[in-house]
């Protein structure tokens, strides 16, 4: 393929897609790679997508793979990902190449092991471009907190992708790779991709290993991923989960399988909890979610309204267990086996380490920790009695549709209000998907999400890929 | 000067550094002595950025044992806490150990004296690096090595009295601890670690003050920091005032405690549940089976022995002896009343008792017994020879008088050197006398 | 309400040094977010148990034996300062400063 067709060659964006360019010979690998290198210049230029790049490694995994495939062309059915370019928020330690956490603490970090995600990822056949913006230390819901530059919506460039998976939501929306990492503690994944416009899972709490990826808040981090459709996302997932015995929190967990049955929605019970539902005031949001609702009624699916009592607690809750465990996670970087010293903490990271240090203190311990694990309970039971009625939940991901940059980046409580919906799947452990569903009058993307029970991707999928189906048409 | 009671009051804290194969939170060699510098890690022992731990089971399975056999509580839902402060051997900025549901609680050491020691608690934590001065005294170098391998932590009651006390109660617990053979318990090579809490009382209550004495790696070393610190402690007391709470090291040198550093203010650890291991939950049948596994310890046998009557002084050297241990215990098991005197025979070379049954040892002490009396015909032959001897007696007798036989009982014991029996004696003196 | 001593005692026990304008602003910041969190209290929970985890798993660990190490150079590569396979610090002199 000459030059001048790969710059005009539209960017496949799907794993099938890419995978039918390579077996119809339309396109080789090195070529495809070299399309999504040249995509990754532009939009990083526009956007400030990565912390650090690996193109010349990709382009030589490009030529290794290419020529497994030439002499072995089953090498696709073996390896899931052969070939798909993809990128790691900059939380994943990546053997021999800079991770950061988006911190200049950290900023001449070399890990000497990768996470295990990593390693999975790479043996399916995946191509890593690089390392992913973030909010520093994934303290963040707009990537206005990383230590290298905020990161911009492809939609709209005055406007934040949502955050901490700032960049990689960013770049599956704008075409520079087709699957991307990230984590999710308190909807770091769902706000960026309902900000962005793509599909973002957040999985169960123990399904897929933390090893390895520099921790936030370690029981509520959920390690997950960004695709531009529903069908991808299972297949990533299908390569990143399972049990791994260096994550004690994973045992048992199995191997989630896509599963190829037809879901009727008629078979479906969806519950909407009015908790999600009463403090959207923005009309367009509102709107666009009564539309998907709809949408899905007339497939035939039943819809259920009901009630969560402890929603609104859950902000609350999560703004002391999550401070509390970074204050301890972060006690690591002491400056002594790697990284700057202390003093090299931005602002909203020395907040979080404090107010964390306050809960655990003595003398408040009771009050603050201790009651926010009572409550915990309570608001897990309460999921754990509705998903014996309901098969899923769907709700909005976020109160608004996605703000400018410089509007929430001064009053920290505010920013944290932009979890309200999504915290509550991290306090109790379960799946949540989101889901692209419309866009705003200025082109800004709107979406929901599915929260499914605990290992409930098998059932939150289908759904989702019903949806979509329902939305295409 | 006041004739004041004092009393000292001493609590023990003994870590013991466990002989697992593998490290207590991740698989490194948990082996670390003379071993080159930080080539026993990885990431989770070095504290990278996303590494996890993950248990060790065996190390718990050690911990539980040790709290067995010093007669603790095991405690059937467990869990680790992330202890939390900031030291450059320290990596991870906590230290994973155990707070407030520690593995083993409330047991308890029986001195020679009879008096109980109780212990508070058994935990498993993990261990530091290792921190050393460089000469030049401008830096200090770290050692990772050492970073997570199992530590047990034993706490007790300050319930010792005296330097005497304390060094009899370690001993028994570094016995405990190599008899169970889960540490080598080797102070030289800190595999075991002493730390005393010292005061002294002028009333027999607990006084507002203790002195913590640390990094001491003999028993004799021990013993002369508590009396040291006795004798530094009484006068302070005595002129009105009390010691500084605070950590003294000892010079052995010197033969003095010196100051180490003010223990004013209590440390605020931040304890909270570990995130990132799952709770332990043991079943009773499974502390049950450890129990029946536990070797058979010295200090039960001599508990076990004394508590039926047996001499301590027999008790301490039976149980210095394992197969003896056993065969004592089948004895007392069998002959309760006769154990005493049995094992005071075996212990003096009177009875031998190796390749015997119990039952064999028991019967050819019995016949022994036996088999010393004389028989009919030859205690016929001393009653004439003492009736022949005794005609006064004879006449009071025959007058009326038949308590006087037991005299002649006597006489016929005292001429048979008490091989006679004394009920087939008398049944043949009434004869002879009709 | 944190006072700026106690602000100061939090800072210690997080190793983390603040300039008196960070203090300043840091402060009534703390406060805001500490009164948000606070209103948890409202909410009965004495009957309640806590949860530390939601996985629902217990016994997990391995199996007593030994894994390959990390080679020494490695394991000292981002040290800021190491020295003969040692990591290196500032001396420390308070030989036990920790328990």
């Amino acid at each position: 393929m000459s030059r001048q067709s790969l710059m005009t060659m539209t960017t496949p964006k799907s794993i099938t897609e890419f995978h039918f360019l390579l077996t119809s010979k339309k396109a080789t690998l090195p070529e495809l790679i070299s399309h999504f290198i040249a995509n990754s210049k532009t939009q990083h230029d526009r956007l400030n997508l990565y912390i650090t790049t690996t193109f010349d490694q990709a382009l030589e995994k490009a030529k290794t793979l290419q020529q497994q495939l030439d002499s072995d062309p089953d090498i696709i059915t073996k390896l899931p990902l052969f070939g798909i370019p993809i990128a790691y928020k900059d939380l994943f330690l990546t053997k021999g190449i800079r991770t950061t956490a988006g911190a200049k603490l950290l900023d001449s970090f070399i890990p000497p092991y990768s996470a295990t995600v990593v390693d999975k990822l790479e043996a399916a056949g995946a191509i890593s471009l690089g390392k992913l913006n973030l909010d520093a230390w994934a303290h963040g819901a707009s990537g206005e907190n990383s230590d290298y530059g905020p990161t911009r919506n492809p939609h709209g460039t005055d406007y934040t992708p949502g955050g901490s998976s700032s960049a990689s939501a960013a770049a599956v929306a704008s075409g520079c790779v087709l699957v991307s990492t990230g984590t999710d503690t308190g909807g770091s994944i769902r706000l960026p991709a309902n900000f962005c416009g793509i599909v973002g899972l957040k999985p169960t709490y123990g399904r897929v290993s933390r090893y390895g990826i520099i921790a936030m808040s370690s029981s509520l981090d959920s390690v997950g991923h960004f695709t531009n459709n529903v069908s991808d996302s299972a297949t990533v997932l299908s390569v990143t989960s399972g049990a791994d015995p260096h994550d004690a929190n994973t045992s048992g967990s199995k191997t989630f399988q896509s599963s190829p049955e037809f879901l009727n929605l008629k078979d479906i019970t969806l519950g909407i909890p009015r908790e999600y539902i009463y403090p959207v005031t923005n009309s367009e949001v509102k709107d666009n979610f009564a539309d998907t609702v709809s949408l899905l009624k007339k497939a035939g699916a039943n819809i259920v309204e009901l009630s969560l009592p402890h929603t609104e607690a859950a902000i609350a809750v999560y703004y002391i267990l999550q401070p509390a465990e970074v204050s301890s996670n972060l006690a690591r970087f002491d400056g002594i086996r790697f990284g700057r010293n202390r003093s090299h903490f931005s602002p909203e990271a020395v907040r979080r380490q404090l107010i964390g240090t306050f809960t655990l203190s003595s003398g408040y311990y009771d009050a603050y920790y201790k009651t926010a694990q009572k409550v915990r309970t309570l608001i897990k039971q309460e999921f754990d009695a509705v998903f014996s009625k309901v098969d899923a939940l769907i709700t909005p991901v976020s109160p608004t549709p996605p703000f400018k940059i410089g509007e929430k980046v001064n009053d920290p409580v505010a920013m944290y209000l932009s979890d309200v919906f999504t915290v509550t799947a991290n306090i109790a452990g379960i799946s949540g998907l989101a889901i692209p569903t419309g866009k705003t009058a200025d082109g800004l993307p709107l979406g929901i999400q599915l929260l499914g029970p605990r290992f409930g991707e098998e059932t939150i999928y289908p759904i989702a890929s019903q949806l979509e189906q329902l939305l295409h048409d | 000067m006041t004739n004041k009671k004092f009393t000292p009051i001493i609590g023990m804290e003994i870590h013991v550094e466990l002989a697992t194969k593998s490290k207590m939170f991740c698989q490194c060699p948990a082996t670390h002595f003379q071993v080159p510098a930080n080539t026993h890690v990885c990431p989770v022992c070095l504290g990278l950025p996303g590494a996890l731990p993950v248990p060790n089971r065996q190390a718990i399975e050690d911990t539980i044992k040790i709290g067995l056999a010093l007669g603790c509580r095991i405690n059937l839902h467990s869990k680790f806490d992330r202890k939390h402060y900031f030291y450059p051997d320290l990596p991870k900025g906590y230290q994973i150990s155990q707070y407030d549901q520690p593995l083993c609680e409330g047991g308890e050491v029986i001195l020679e004296s009879g008096k109980a020691i109780r212990i508070t608690r058994v935990h498993l934590e993990e261990d530091t690096g290792k921190l050393q001065h460089d000469k030049s005294e401008k830096t200090s170098l770290v050692d990772f090595n050492r970073s997570s391998v199992p530590l047990v932590e034993i706490v007790t009651e300050p319930d010792l009295s005296s330097a005497e006390e304390a060094k009899e109660f370690l001993k028994l617990l570094h016995s405990t601890v190599r008899f169970l053979g889960v540490s080598e318990a080797n102070m030289e090579k800190g595999s075991m670690r002493l730390e005393a809490n010292i005061s002294l009382s002028p009333d027999g209550n607990l006084p507002p003050y203790k002195v913590e004495v640390k990094n001491v790696n003999s028993f004799r070393y021990i013993a002369a920091a508590i009396d040291y610190e006795l004798k530094r402690h009484q006068p302070i007391i005595e002129a009105g005032d009390w010691p500084k709470q605070e950590t003294r090291g000892y010079n052995s040198v010197t033969k003095k405690t010196v100051s180490q550093r003010s223990k004013e203010e209590a440390k605020d650890y931040r304890y909270f549940p570990e995130p990132d291991i799952p709770p332990l939950v043991f079943e009773q049948s499974y502390i049950d089976s450890l129990q029946n596994s536990l070797p058979l310890l010295p200090h039960i046998v001599i508990n076990t022995l004394t508590a039926a009557g047996v001499r301590h002084a027999f008790a301490l050297q039976v149980s210095k002896d394992k197969d003896l241990s056993h065969f004592a215990l089948e004895l007392l098991a069998a002959k309760p009343d006769l154990v005493d005197k049995l094992i005071g025979l075996i212990l003096n070379r009177k009875l031998s008792w190796q390749h015997k049954s119990v039952a064999s040892l028991i019967n050819e002490y019995q016949s022994s017994q036996q088999s010393t009396k004389l028989d009919e015909s030859a205690t016929l032959h001393l009653i004439k020879v003492v009736l022949d001897e005794n005609p006064d007696t004879v006449a009071l007798f025959k007058k009326g008088k038949t308590t006087a036989i037991e005299f002649l009982v006597g006489q016929v014991m005292k001429a048979a050197k008490g091989q006679a029996d004394p009920n087939l004696t008398r049944t043949l003196l009434q004869k002879q006398l009709k | 309400m944190l006072t700026a001593a106690e602000l100061d005692h939090l800072a210690g026990l997080a190793h983390l040094e603040l300039t008196p304008d960070q203090k300043q602003s840091l402060l009534p910041q703390l406060n805001d977010i500490i009164g948000f969190i606070g209103q948890l209290q409202k909410i009965p929970t004495d009957q309640i148990d806590i949860t530390s985890e939601v996985t629902g798993l217990s016994n997990v660990g391995h199996d007593d034996l030994t894994k390959d190490c990390l080679p020494q150079k490695l394991a000292l590569e981002n040290a800021i300062d190491s020295t003969r396979g040692y990591v290196r610090v500032p001396a420390i002199f308070n030989d036990d400063d920790h328990s």
